[in-house]
């Protein structure tokens, strides 16, 4: 188990160098650098070349892109030994993510005050998803073809075909526009919430994210239903299944245990992939919300050119998604028992 | 006689009158009533796209402002006048264009990625299956707005950006297949009569993985669609005056929200009409082309 542990945490090495890499090159492949696009948000005259190659050097975006890359991933670590030295900073392999090029503020604080809102987000999500996701699988999949069925089908196919951005507008829409005027702008309070980390705050939190959680919920718990129904269709037409009840035993044991437990399986790996997908749906349901997570930052970022902190919030969602893959690879063996890695 | 239970109607039932598979599948999509009934709603989607231009001019502004749908608009108009039907239905032209050069470039190299990368097998699949899994790790999204960013944001980039993201899904999938198609004994047999690896590639393995790849496109479809909508909405996609549903919906849609609600709720149902239309259609796809899922829906 231990092995298997570490074998999986070092093949994903060359991975994550990999998306290091991606990442790196396609940032510096945006025309118009931050210097650049800084100098013209900040308005007045166009800038001289000079002092626009001035900043570039003080920033160290004149040196070739492998010596940045030595830069970013190593720091100061090689100064003495390499002959072109000149790096700053811990570097990416000691934990330094370095410095915002907009702000110069350390990208570490920036993830630190960041990070939470959007994993509070995306817990909530994934929360919520099996909590709808089994009970509606496992109904429709009892009472197939029946009226409830169907109900729980069209949420399903409700929730594949309206993305977040659709299904939030709507809300906004509904909320502010029409039923605003039965209850009194009880909800108009909702609309701009303003973000209050958990602990300061508890319910002003739970207000200012439950909306923007429940948008990118819903889309992850009618993926999950929807696998959730077909798995358990399959899983009970199993002859072990049909000898459940055949030794008599009461229907509820014969779903919740004999077959729920096969059927789920599937149902992980699904949303062990859709994380990828919940962080795309945090950009924009940040962005929506003015929730300033690090979707947000991260769509910023790009706009401005910030490159060390784009790759600093990509190579994390990276980092996260091969570790809940991971995580959800151990969680099989703990649900089908003869499931065993060595 | 008691001889009347002869096995030949029975066969027939199943089999598919002599007609060709690829054949057989079209007709068992189209006769599924969520077949036939995506197929019409799309039918009329392509319909209002090729007949766009029959209506007013998109881009021309005129004095009917915010006005609600109405006999002469529809659908109602925008802030600068612009007729909305007529904007939904070039939209509609963005849209499937989009959906369909996507899906097939990605789908095409993914799937020749896969192909390789499986046949291949060795170190040079080892090192395309990282590179896969580094693509996968990357969120769709944020790949796609960074290469948006990269070249100017416009429908053309979305197309690109789409397609980079599609590419490591397939190559992912077509390998499995092909890696599970190679274990037959008539590629083995292809190989002793000494046909090349280029031949076994094409007449032997790619005919085998062809269900798999149709599968994907079909899955695929709306997935391109949602994204350059996505890609829209955020700014980072089609650029205004175009009409592109994710555009729409964000910029005027959200702006007029209490004022003009149908900017909002108009584009939102296009988007969501013709994902779900290509969704119930990929299932049927499915359900038609995957041995294994029939008789489980």
């Amino acid at each position: 188990m231990t092995q298997y542990i570490i074998k999986r945490l070092l093949a994903a090495i060359p991975t994550i160098f990999l998306v290091s890499v991606i990442i790196f090159c396609l940032m510096r492949l945006i025309p118009g650098d931050v210097v650049e696009k800084l100098a013209i948000s900040d308005g007045g005259s166009a800038p001289s070349e000079e002092f626009l190659n001035q900043r570039r050097a003080e920033l160290g975006l004149d040196r070739s892109w492998p010596h940045q890359y030595k830069c970013w991933a190593l720091g100061d670590a090689l100064n003495n030994i390499s002959a072109i030295g000149g790096c700053e900073g811990g570097g990416l392999l000691r934990g330094d993510l370095g410095d915002s090029l907009r702000t110069r503020n350390s990208i570490n604080d920036l993830i630190k005050s960041r990070l939470p809102l959007s994993i509070e987000l995306v817990l909530m999500a994934v929360l919520l998803a099996p909590a709808l996701a089994v009970p509606l699988g496992i109904i429709s999949a009892v009472k197939q073809d029946s009226p409830l069925d169907y109900g729980a089908r069209l949420f399903t196919v409700l929730g594949l075909s309206g993305p977040d951005f659709v299904w939030g507008t709507l809300l906004i829409l509904f909320l502010t526009v029409y039923l605003d005027d039965v209850t009194f702008g009880l909800f108009q309070s909702w609309l701009p919430p303003l973000y209050e980390p958990i602990l300061d705050n508890p319910w002003a939190n739970f207000q200012a994210l439950i909306l923007a959680a429940l948008i990118i919920g819903y889309r992850l718990s009618a993926i999950s239903a929807r696998m959730m129904r077909s798995t358990m269709l399959e899983v009970l037409r199993e002859d072990y299944v049909r000898t459940a009840r055949a030794k008599g035993l009461a229907e509820r044991p014969v779903i919740l245990k004999h077959a729920l437990r096969n059927a789920v399986i599937p149902v992980l790996t699904i949303m062990a992939g859709q994380i990828t997908f919940l962080f795309g749906g945090t950009v924009i349901v940040e962005q929506m919300f003015r929730l300033p997570g690090l979707g947000r930052l991260t769509l910023e970022s790009v706009r401005i050119g910030d490159y060390p902190v784009v790759q600093a919030t990509v190579l994390l969602m990276s980092i996260v998604f091969i570790l809940v893959n991971l995580a959800v690879d151990l969680a099989y063996g703990l649900i089908d028992p003869r499931i065993r890695y060595s | 006689m008691a001889e009347q239970t002869t096995p030949a109607p029975a066969i027939r039932d199943f089999a598919t009158d002599g007609r060709h598979p690829a054949l057989d599948a079209t007709i068992r999509i189209f006769k599924s009533p969520v077949g036939g009934i995506s197929t019409a709603v799309l039918a009329v989607l392509v319909l209002g796209a090729i007949f766009a231009d029959v209506g007013p001019d998109p881009y021309q502004s005129s004095r009917d402002v915010l006005v609600g749908p109405s006999a002469s608009h529809p659908f109602g108009t925008d802030d600068l006048g612009r007729d909305q039907l007529s904007r939904l239905m070039h939209g509609a032209r963005i849209s499937l264009w989009v959906g369909f050069l996507a899906t097939a470039g990605g789908c095409l190299v993914g799937a020749a990625w896969g192909l390789l990368s499986g046949f291949a097998g060795s170190w040079l699949d080892l090192l395309s299956q990282r590179l896969v899994d580094a693509m996968l790790a990357i969120p769709g999204l944020v790949l796609a707005l960074i290469f948006a960013a990269v070249f100017t944001p416009g429908v053309t980039t979305g197309i690109i950006a789409i397609i980079l993201i599609i590419i490591p899904f397939n190559a992912r999938v077509i390998r499995s297949a092909v890696l599970a198609v190679k274990e037959n004994v008539y590629v083995e047999a292809a190989r002793v009569i000494g046909a090349g690896p280029g031949r076994i590639m094409l007449r032997h393995i790619l005919p085998n993985v062809v269900a798999p790849i149709l599968i994907m496109m079909s899955t695929v479809l709306g997935a391109a669609i949602l994204i350059e909508a996505g890609l829209a909405f955020l700014g980072m996609g089609a650029q205004p005056p175009t009409p592109s549903w994710g555009l729409m919906l964000s910029d005027k849609g959200r702006q007029f929200m209490e004022l003009a609600p149908w900017l909002a709720i108009f584009p939102a149902i296009a988007i969501m009409v013709t994902v779900l239309a290509f969704n119930l259609l990929g299932d049927v796809v499915r359900d038609v082309l995957d041995p294994r899922l029939r008789g489980s829906r």
